[in-house]
């Protein structure tokens, strides 16, 4: 085999490797995605993040409308917590609890609510006025999805 | 003057109640914290912890309950109780506050406080007696030295605080006027010395702008406060002399500038602080000293690894020096004959922390230290102090 040849088969596999990382990457996207889900009755469509920060931060409490900001949360070492914290807040998940510390022990503040599971996120954010939460994937027209930007 | 407030904290919550009706559990939370701690010298004492044998350092307990009646109205009691073998055992109200939003919206939000209203003062100060909080057992004497401590306590008094936000930065601050709680045997010896006369504190103020960018990738911030109080001298004080003396004025203007940046596995944070200390009309004879104004500096850096899930370590570099202009005490030695170690102290840490779960927290450090200018002179008489002294101390703290 020459060595153009050779160079050109090893060029096409490699190609034929990248495309299919490429799009095994983009079929496992949508399941790793987060989203923040809210009541239906909160009117926004998404969130810049900043405006994220503050309402799981525990320091911006009503939503445009006036409405109370109710925070549902998963416990700090949960798997989803930690991806949530670092791909939808860009944050760690020791500076939400730090936060929420100096709030809840200077009496400044009050604590998210922690749920346990996905489904008792959903069915809480869907029955709470004001809810804000998140979730793996949200199969289900009981809650709104916001988008961060 | 305390409980005053909790009439009218009470008349609220009444006026309030009925709009909420059975939902009224959903805006109330109670939390809490217990934390003991022991510890041993090698010359010195801290705590009850005496040279050779382990003792207890600090006991701390508390619970709080806050009532956030709307977005705009918010309700929070917290009870401290707190022994560090030195200051009298007992329960204190740590805060009994309401705030109420004066505005809020687009990213700019104005809030008023008033009642018994916690203090910002660094990093550190607001939650100083909440051991989880912390990074170490003893927060860095330097800027949050325990003898002084009352002077940045929760007081009576009313704030005005606010949160500015524009894109990745995010700008909080807070001003504070009070009159401080600062009389106790601790804060006198370490004012005034061994005496027995009365601390009263006047009218102060202290103010915060802190900032965060990214979510607090980056925090820094400004403290500034004027603490004022008012000594009086007890007949038996300075050797009998105390009848003849007025009453002493001193007068803490301080600042902090403090800067922290965070990654996900380390943190460094510096905490620069200058205080400049006036005093007049102690007039004690043959102790000008007593009414020599002096400029405290105080400063830390330290860095946290978090190693391991649950798990980090700290190393830091903690000091003070009484005086700028006399770093080594050796001025004070002569005017007054107590040891110059009583004027600095350099502290190197190491510590060790384990979350074993959310709620629980085991803290291990080692000090090594070059002077005495923060320990108790109540159970350090300055005749019997060491300038060089190790200590190791152990923790464990729980918190809901």
């Amino acid at each position: 085999m020459k060595v153009s040849q050779y160079i050109r088969c090893f060029l096409q596999q490699r190609l034929a490797q990248v495309m299919l990382f490429m799009v095994a990457t983009l079929l496992a996207l949508p399941s790793l995605a987060i989203e923040v889900v809210a009541h239906t009755g909160v009117t926004v469509q998404s969130l810049p993040i900043n405006s994220a920060r503050s309402m799981f931060g525990m320091r911006q409490l009503s939503w445009p409308d006036g409405q109370q900001v109710r925070v549902f949360v998963f416990p700090d070492r949960h798997p989803l917590h930690t991806d949530f914290c670092k791909e939808v807040l860009n944050m760690y998940p020791y500076q939400l609890r730090q936060s929420w510390d100096r709030l809840i022990y200077s009496g400044m503040g009050q604590a998210p609510i922690e749920v346990n599971s996905e489904e008792e996120m959903l069915m809480l954010v869907a029955r709470t006025p004001g809810a804000i939460g998140y979730v793996r994937k949200a199969n289900t027209n009981a809650v709104r999805i916001i988008s961060i930007r | 003057m305390r409980f005053a407030l909790f009439p009218y904290a009470s008349a609220l919550l009444a006026l309030a109640l009925p709009a909420w009706g059975e939902n009224l559990t959903d805006h109330v939370q109670t939390h809490g914290f217990f934390s003991h701690a022991l510890a041993v010298t090698d010359r010195n004492q801290i705590g009850m912890a005496h040279t050779g044998r382990w003792g207890n350092m600090l006991t701390e307990a508390g619970v709080n309950t806050t009532l956030q009646a709307s977005p705009n109205w918010l309700v929070a009691g917290q009870l401290l109780w707190r022994n560090d073998g030195v200051e009298p055992k007992k329960l204190r109200v740590d805060c009994a506050f309401v705030d109420g939003t004066l505005l809020n919206e687009n990213g700019h939000q104005l809030a008023l406080q008033v009642g018994i209203i916690k203090n910002p003062y660094g990093f550190y100060n607001m939650t100083r007696d909440v051991a989880h909080t912390r990074p170490t057992i003893l927060l860095p004497q330097s800027l949050y030295h325990d003898q002084g401590r009352n002077f940045f306590l929760s007081a009576p008094g009313i704030a005005l605080h606010g949160r500015e936000e524009d894109g990745a930065n995010a700008f909080t601050w807070q001003f504070n006027l009070l009159k401080p709680d600062v009389n106790s045997p601790n804060m006198v010896a370490f004012m005034v010395g061994p005496q027995n006369g009365q601390l009263q504190g006047k009218t102060s103020w202290l103010g915060q702008m802190m900032w965060d960018r990214d979510g607090g990738r980056w925090r820094g911030g400004v403290s500034l406060g004027s603490l004022s109080m008012h000594y009086q001298p007890n007949p038996t004080d300075f050797f009998g002399a105390g009848r003849f003396t007025g009453a002493g004025n001193m007068t803490l203007n301080t600042g902090v500038l403090s800067l922290e940046y965070n990654l996900e596995r380390w943190s460094y944070t510096g905490e620069y602080s200058l205080t400049r200390q006036m005093r007049n009309s102690f007039n004690v004879p043959g102790a000008n000293f007593m009414d020599r104004n002096s400029t405290l500096e105080e400063y830390y850096l330290q860095a946290l690894w978090r190693f391991r899930p649950g798990w980090q370590s700290i190393l830091r570099y903690d000091v003070v020096y009484v005086d700028t202009a006399d770093r080594s005490g050796v001025w004070f030695n002569q005017v007054s004959g107590q040891p110059a170690s009583q004027r600095y102290a350099q502290d190197w840490m190491l510590g060790l922390r384990y979350d074993p779960t959310v709620s629980w927290s085991i803290f291990a450090e080692v000090h090594h230290v070059n002077g005495t200018a923060w320990l108790s002179k109540l159970s350090n008489p300055p005749a019997t102090t060491r300038p060089r002294w190790n200590m190791m101390s152990v923790q464990a703290a729980y918190h809901f």
